[in-house]
């Protein structure tokens, strides 16, 4: 319970007015471990995300609130981040992230940046060293070989979250397994939580990584220049990602990587996916859910769609 | 004949001090434009954010101009939630006694802070251009200024001091 206080207080209340520290003081104190997310809009009162419940507060964000938040959490220095701006978030040290709304600029079509902030979610990363725990053994072979692997969850169930925490294990080394070289393309900044390039979370010792990369280019790049013995990414889907888990499979590389899904039929209804599915490309398929908490384990099967068991 | 000469130095001295402070401004506003374009270099090259730009900033200039841009740095940097306007204010306040610089100069620099934190790339090079430009009109004129009354003052102290002496003696 004093961590994540203390990680509030350090890591965001420097980015938050007095008058929105004020607000959080005044929340139970039991609750405060529970705090997954801090929503702020506009004219609303302030949201807290709590366990599986939302805690509505009595303090309403004003326009002016608004306009000096997001001057607070960029550091007075958007025009260094109009890149993740565009992309809808901005990352703090720390590794949290802070999902941002507003009205779209458009140049040709596309999202150039956002004006007219009118909503912030904050969203406090934890880091739970650990979390693969259980996994793993369904990761290694008898061997010592490492599977390719396909986590899918629906969102917030955890996959982040275990892929962090699997590149931490499998390049620092375990009880199961000695480091190995581990290449991580974190297109959202979101595994390693990188601030200004530097990982604010343990991804291991022998992880590098190439942060706001678009996952299949950056997976190309990795392979020639860092010569990875295992590639790390989360959420593919397009087609250029089945490309380059392809090449990365074809080039000895393991490639450990994350989707959106509930089961192996929601999976098969999504082209690109069934695509990588009927090629029989990954040799664990685990499915998890958020039934006893987030990462729950609920199924793992093999490139043959058969269950495996330990 | 010591009282003379402690007469004589000493309004030699006042005046030099006059003519330095005439000197001083010219000088104080060519390290601020220095510091506006390792700003604007920071901010159009690397990208980098305010807070270290600023001490980027201060760390390439001299004296009391680099004081100022530590100290906005600082105010950015601290815990008590200032925006880049209230910082620049804030460190000007405090140490706008230490600056031989006029309150058209501070103008220029509370201007371009209002842009900070609330524009993109484009638009807040265009305001450090803006303020560069500025800077240097007020500079050419203090310098002329200067090159004017500077010697004026040096003068006028050895001859108030000479015509003392004369007058006692």
């Amino acid at each position: 319970m004093l961590e994540i206080r203390q990680t509030l207080e350090r890591q965001i209340y420097p980015f938050f007015t007095l008058a929105l520290r004020e607000c959080l003081e005044k929340i139970d104190a039991c609750l405060w471990d529970e705090i997954q997310e801090i929503r702020l809009r506009i004219n609303k009162p302030v949201v807290l995300v709590i366990g599986q419940g939302d805690l509505i507060t009595d303090y309403i964000v004003t326009q002016e609130e608004m306009g000096k938040l997001l001057q607070l959490l960029s550091r007075s220095s958007l025009y260094a981040l109009a890149e993740e701006l565009r992309n809808g978030y901005l990352t703090l040290p720390g590794g949290h992230r802070v999902g941002v709304v507003g009205q779209g600029v458009l140049e040709q079509g596309r999202v150039k940046t956002l004006k007219n902030i009118s909503g912030l979610n904050v969203r406090i990363s934890r880091e739970i060293k650990g979390a693969a725990d259980k996994l793993l053994p369904y990761l290694v072979s008898a061997n010592g070989d490492i599977y390719h692997t396909l986590l899918v969850s629906p969102p917030q169930a955890g996959k982040t979250t275990l892929l962090r925490d699997i590149a931490r294990q499998l390049s620092s080394g375990c009880q199961l397994f000695s480091g190995v070289k581990v290449g991580i393309v974190d297109e959202r900044s979101e595994i390693a939580a990188c601030y200004q390039g530097i990982a604010q979370r343990d991804v291991g010792l022998r992880t590098d990584i190439l942060d706001a990369c678009p996952k299949a280019e950056g997976m190309m790049m990795l392979i020639r220049s860092m010569s990875p013995q295992i590639l790390l990414t989360d959420e593919i889907g397009r087609k250029e990602d089945l490309l380059a888990i392809e090449e990365a499979v074809n080039s000895g590389v393991k490639v450990i990587t994350s989707a959106h899904g509930c089961n192996w039929e929601d999976l098969q209804k999504r082209p690109t996916l069934s695509d990588i599915l009927a090629k029989r490309i990954f040799q664990r398929l685990i499915f998890l859910s958020t039934r006893e908490g987030p990462g729950t384990i609920e199924k793992i099967l093999n490139n043959q769609g058969g269950e495996v068991r330990c | 004949m010591l009282g003379a000469l402690l007469v004589l130095v000493s309004s030699c001295l006042v005046g030099n001090t006059v003519a330095k402070s005439y000197l001083a401004r010219p000088e104080q506003l060519r390290e601020l434009r220095h510091a506006l374009q390792t700003l604007e270099t920071e901010i159009s090259y690397a990208l980098t954010l305010l807070p270290e730009a600023l001490e980027k900033a201060g760390h390439n200039s001299n004296g009391p101009i680099a004081a100022l841009f530590y100290q906005i740095a600082t105010f950015l940097s601290e815990n008590n939630c200032y925006t880049a306007e209230e910082a620049w204010k804030k460190a000007l306040q405090e140490k706008m006694n230490s600056l031989a610089l006029l309150h058209s100069d501070r103008e220029i620099l509370l201007q371009l802070s209002y842009s900070f934190g609330s524009s993109d790339r484009e638009n807040q090079l265009k305001h450090l251009k803006l303020a560069q430009t500025y800077l240097q009109k007020e500079e050419e004129k203090a310098e002329k200024v200067g090159e004017k009354n500077a010697p004026l003052w040096r003068y006028f102290g050895l001859i108030f001091g000479l015509s003392i002496i004369i007058l006692l003696c």
